[in-house]
């Protein structure tokens, strides 16, 4: 009994301190960090993309169709590697969006762990089309924390 | 008071430090030219002297499934299990690498302790040299040639090709004969825009090297690429 009563006073400091640290320091940083020293080659952080082309590029993504459907980029198309997809449609259809000359291509995936946002830039470089194709880094997670996907803040 | 909080403490550190040790945390691996899918093991042993959940697996991609051998998650020290990774490479040839996530116990989500990668050769068969051919709008209607080359042992000839705009003339001029070939491309009047899409059908045996695609455009030139054509 004595136990479980220390337990519950060192869980009661530990939210307490966990409250004051947010009223102080404020909610956990949720943004994507972007540190242009690390990115790898043909990488872009969001901040560069506002910056550079006021983020009027074609925006790719490169995600799986159902959740480019359900919280796409405005205005951007679909183009990944999905082996249930017609690889060659979809170039095709990618080509026809390339040939409005976009200033930028920015290819983005899902968060953290993904890989195929440099895949599909490889893809687009070797069309030989457009020379800026970046790949976002973050991908979604990068454009909703800055409220840009359909239904983020 | 002591007592206690020296159990917390252990439970705490028991969260926060544990790990996996992976015999090799990166696969190389030469996919033959007629596979869809190639498997990559990784072996690991638990040498953290505690016991180590897996909490989450993921290759971020729909062309790789992820699992534990067995289906077993919890370790205790000592003991070992493998990771499979199965990657369907029907979309892709060249040169690929592929990531994989493993999260264990109180991993953050955004941060996996343990990436493995899976990098992959798959050869392409047929290689296309200049994916698109391209005129300025009003440039002269100079023929321009996309140069095809079998790679492997094996030879493919090209069956047809079919093009999507008569905008453009087109000629298939066979080099080696089962080895190397050249479509060469011709506008007929450059001061209309325009894409024209080049499907190649050949004899490959192997079903997604069959067709190929590529391109011919003519475009009005981008403001950049016309200050560069400046002397």
């Amino acid at each position: 009994m004595k136990l479980i009563g220390q337990l519950a006073v060192l869980a009661a400091i530990s939210l307490t301190a966990a409250g004051i640290h947010y009223r102080v320091v404020g909610p956990p940083e949720r943004s994507v960090s972007c540190d242009p020293a690390t990115l790898k080659p043909h990488e872009i952080c969001l901040s560069e993309v506002m910056e550079r082309w006021q983020g009027k590029v074609l925006w790719v993504d490169a995600r799986p169709r159902k959740e480019w459907e359900t919280d796409g980029m405005p205005g951007s198309i679909l183009w990944n590697v999905d082996p249930a997809e017609n690889g060659l449609k979809m170039e095709e259809e990618g080509m026809q969006h390339l040939m409005d000359a976009p200033p930028a291509v920015i290819v983005y995936c899902s968060e953290g762990n993904c890989g195929l946002s440099l895949q599909v830039v490889e893809k687009i470089l070797k069309l030989e089309v457009v020379a800026e194709v970046h790949a976002l880094h973050g991908g979604v997670g990068a454009l909703r924390s800055a409220g840009l996907l359909k239904g983020s803040n | 008071m002591k007592t206690t909080f020296f159990l917390w403490s252990i439970l705490a550190s028991a969260l926060s430090a544990a790990g996996l040790n992976f015999a090799e945390a990166v696969k190389n691996l030469q996919a033959p030219a007629d596979a869809t899918e190639i498997i990559a093991d990784f072996p690991f042993t638990n040498d953290s002297g505690k016991a180590v959940e897996i909490k989450r697996y993921d290759a971020g991609c729909s062309c790789m499934a992820v699992g534990v051998e067995g289906g077993k998650l919890i370790y205790q020290p000592g003991e070992g299990g493998v990771i499979r990774a199965k990657f369907d490479m029907s979309n892709y040839s060249g040169d690929v690498e592929k990531p994989i996530g493993i999260w264990l116990d109180s991993d953050p989500d955004k941060a996996p302790s343990v990436q493995l990668m899976v990098k992959v050769h798959i050869p392409e068969v047929i290689k296309i040299e200049t994916k698109t051919v391209k005129w300025d709008v009003g440039s002269p209607p100079t023929p321009q040639t996309i140069k095809l080359s079998v790679e492997g042992d094996e030879k493919v000839h090209i069956v047809s090709v079919t093009h999507s705009n008569d905008n453009f003339l087109q000629e298939l001029k066979t080099i080696e004969d089962g080895r190397s070939y050249e479509i060469v491309v011709t506008p007929k009047d450059t001061n209309i825009t325009g894409l024209g899409v080049f499907r190649i059908e050949t004899d490959c045996k192997i079903e997604r090297h069959k067709y190929k695609q590529a391109f011919a455009s003519i475009r009005r030139a981008l403001p950049s690429e016309a200050a560069k054509s400046k002397p």
